[in-house]
């Protein structure tokens, strides 16, 4: 059987399938009906709706860039908080330095237990 | 439904491409499974014989496709439903065996399944008043035999062969696409497809059902 052939049989198979379709009962067709609004009710909504909505009204098709930019945006906002957090402790213990340097403590300070804790932690804010 | 026999694979690609690839709206899903709904129960029917088993299959489908999928380009929808369809049916076919197991272990008085051979289609047809109006009785009758025929001999085809034929030629798959939905080769699809046809159309001429 040539390929013309098989797809001649093919088509009228096909044609007598699609009026066996059509003539399903009533009451399949119903119970069909039912099952798709069912199924449509628990339809899942695109993640992304608004972002794609934007590149798309915006006429762009961001592809695996539409991915890469907000790794990108988390990546860089985490080095900016740890050089910051890095910037601050090294102002805190600058200003110890600077305050030990100019002698503006008392001796009798470095025999308190909490100053020794405070300065093992690093932490600003007491003011004894 | 009057497409020419060339035009069968390449139509419903050329016919619903996307080419902004925009997200299935719940209206284009809608109308989607209202397009396949009846196809797929047929589908289901020839694999399970049984309308409530394959009415249930259609409907996990569904399910599956608006839950898991609903999310997806439109055109995608009609390849991933027919491999959510294809999965559906075996997994009925695993619980079926599995319960055979049980109640064939339990009970020795089980009921017998219903013979496949005692199943007629020409019962699952029901005259729809006013549809066919136009045509003879003579015709309709005739029609109506022809296609449970058909049909008839699509349940008997070996399942992979069934499953290959209707997806390949009813449900417009390319042989790419038909091998995706049923985990082979494209080989095997275009074989499967080959014998299907070459059974049916001899099946049918031993019954005086020329194509």
């Amino acid at each position: 059987m040539g390929n013309n052939e098989e797809l001649r049989i093919a088509f009228q198979v096909r044609h007598h399938l699609n009026a066996g379709a059509a003539r399903t009962p009533a009451q399949i067709n119903e119970r069909l009906r039912a099952a798709r609004e069912r199924a449509l009710a628990r339809q899942r909504r695109p993640a992304g709706v608004l972002a794609a909505a934007t590149a798309a009204g915006a006429g762009w098709n961001l592809g695996w860039l539409g991915k890469l930019v907000p790794l990108l945006v988390l990546v860089l906002g985490l080095g900016a908080i740890h050089f910051w957090h890095q910037a601050e402790q090294a102002n805190n213990i600058a200003d110890i330095d600077m305050q030990m340097l100019a002698d503006e403590l008392p001796p009798n300070v470095y025999l308190d237990k909490g100053f020794g804790a405070w300065l093992t932690r690093g932490e600003p804010g007491r003011q004894d | 439904m009057g497409r020419k026999p060339s035009e069968l694979v390449h139509n419903r690609r050329e016919g619903t491409k996307n080419p902004e690839n925009a997200l299935a709206t719940s209206s284009e899903l809608s109308s989607f499974l209202a397009e396949v709904e009846r196809r797929a129960f047929k589908q289901a029917v020839f694999a399970v014989r049984d309308d409530d088993a394959a009415l249930d299959i259609v409907q996990d489908a569904m399910m599956r496709l608006a839950e898991k999928y609903g999310d997806r380009p439109a055109e995608e929808l009609p390849l991933l439903f027919q491999r959510i369809l294809q999965n559906a049916i075996r997994d009925h076919f695993r619980r079926t065996k599995v319960r055979s197991f049980w109640t064939t272990l339990f009970s020795s008085f089980a009921p017998a399944d219903e013979d496949p051979a005692d199943f007629d289609p020409l019962e699952t047809l029901e005259a729809q008043p006013g549809s066919k109006a136009a045509a003879s009785a003579e015709d309709e009758v005739a029609q109506a035999r022809t296609m449970a025929l058909i049909e008839k001999e699509i349940q008997k085809l070996p399942a992979r062969q069934r499953e290959a034929f209707l997806l390949r030629y009813w449900e417009d798959l390319d042989v790419a696409e038909t091998a995706q939905a049923m985990g082979c080769s494209e080989g095997s699809v275009k074989t499967h497809c080959s014998r299907a046809t070459h059974a049916l159309a001899t099946a049918l001429k031993a019954k005086g059902v020329a194509l």
